[in-house]
């Protein structure tokens, strides 16, 4: 689904000077935007589902938390704690290069 | 609040049946109630570290952004990142410190600190991100 959105995006985009009621500064930068706003927020919203999915389990179970959820919970966590690592390390040495 | 007054005022009604089943049960609930007060369940532990990792891959996300400025409608405030880093690596450690303990306790009432330290740092990091319109 998300590679037919961002597939549309860029046929939108490739289209648009084609177009000369649309082609306007201002809906370019409308459909720029959105072209990068999309798999940001495709992807915010995929990795979000889980833990979204875990409250509303854990609210239905009525304080059932079991081995196997912790355990999820956990190796779940490892994958986010070493996804944020490596941004923080990437966004923390960019600031450094770009102050020297 | 509002329950915890009534079982304290239904014990001290039921002070003589003291000694009795039923009186020693009004006390035990009493004192659970008053537990469940400064005490927290591994299930809002649970419900709290996803909460957190909620705010942990939203901050993740915006820190992956370019610095700005740049040309790119989306980018990453240096000085927010300088905020959010410190943070979430706090709130790492408090999460852990709380899984652990529930992890351990299943059955049991954690201390409410444990539960505190965590739900306020991802408040703290709630409050930034708003702030700075970074969303997930």
């Amino acid at each position: 689904m998300e590679g037919l959105i961002s597939l549309s995006l860029g046929l939108i985009t490739k289209l648009l000077p084609m177009i000369p009621a649309l082609s306007t500064p201002l809906v370019r930068d409308i459909v720029n935007t959105v072209a990068v706003a999309t798999p940001v927020v495709i992807s915010t919203y995929k990795d979000l589902k889980p833990i979204v999915a875990n409250i509303i389990k854990s609210l239905k179970n009525s304080g059932n938390i079991t081995e196997d959820d912790w355990n999820a919970l956990i190796e779940a966590e490892k994958l986010i704690d070493e996804d944020f690592d490596k941004a923080a390390a990437a966004a923390l040495a960019e600031d450094k290069t770009a102050k020297e | 609040m509002k329950k915890l007054l009534v079982i304290v005022a239904i014990t001290l009604s039921l002070a003589g049946c003291q000694g009795t089943r039923f009186g020693d049960f009004i006390a035990t609930t009493g004192n659970a109630i008053t537990a469940t007060e400064n005490a927290v369940t591994p299930q809002q532990i649970y419900i709290a570290a996803n909460a957190f990792d909620a705010v942990k891959v939203s901050a993740t996300n915006y820190l992956k952004l370019k610095r700005c400025p740049t040309n790119a409608p989306f980018c990453r405030d240096p000085s927010v990142t300088k905020k959010l880093i410190p943070l979430i690596r706090a709130g790492t450690i408090a999460r852990n410190n709380a899984v652990s303990w529930a992890r351990a306790n299943p059955n049991g009432f954690a201390d409410v600190s444990l539960y505190e330290k965590l739900t306020s740092i991802t408040s703290t990091i709630e409050a930034i991100m708003r702030q700075y319109n970074i969303g997930g």
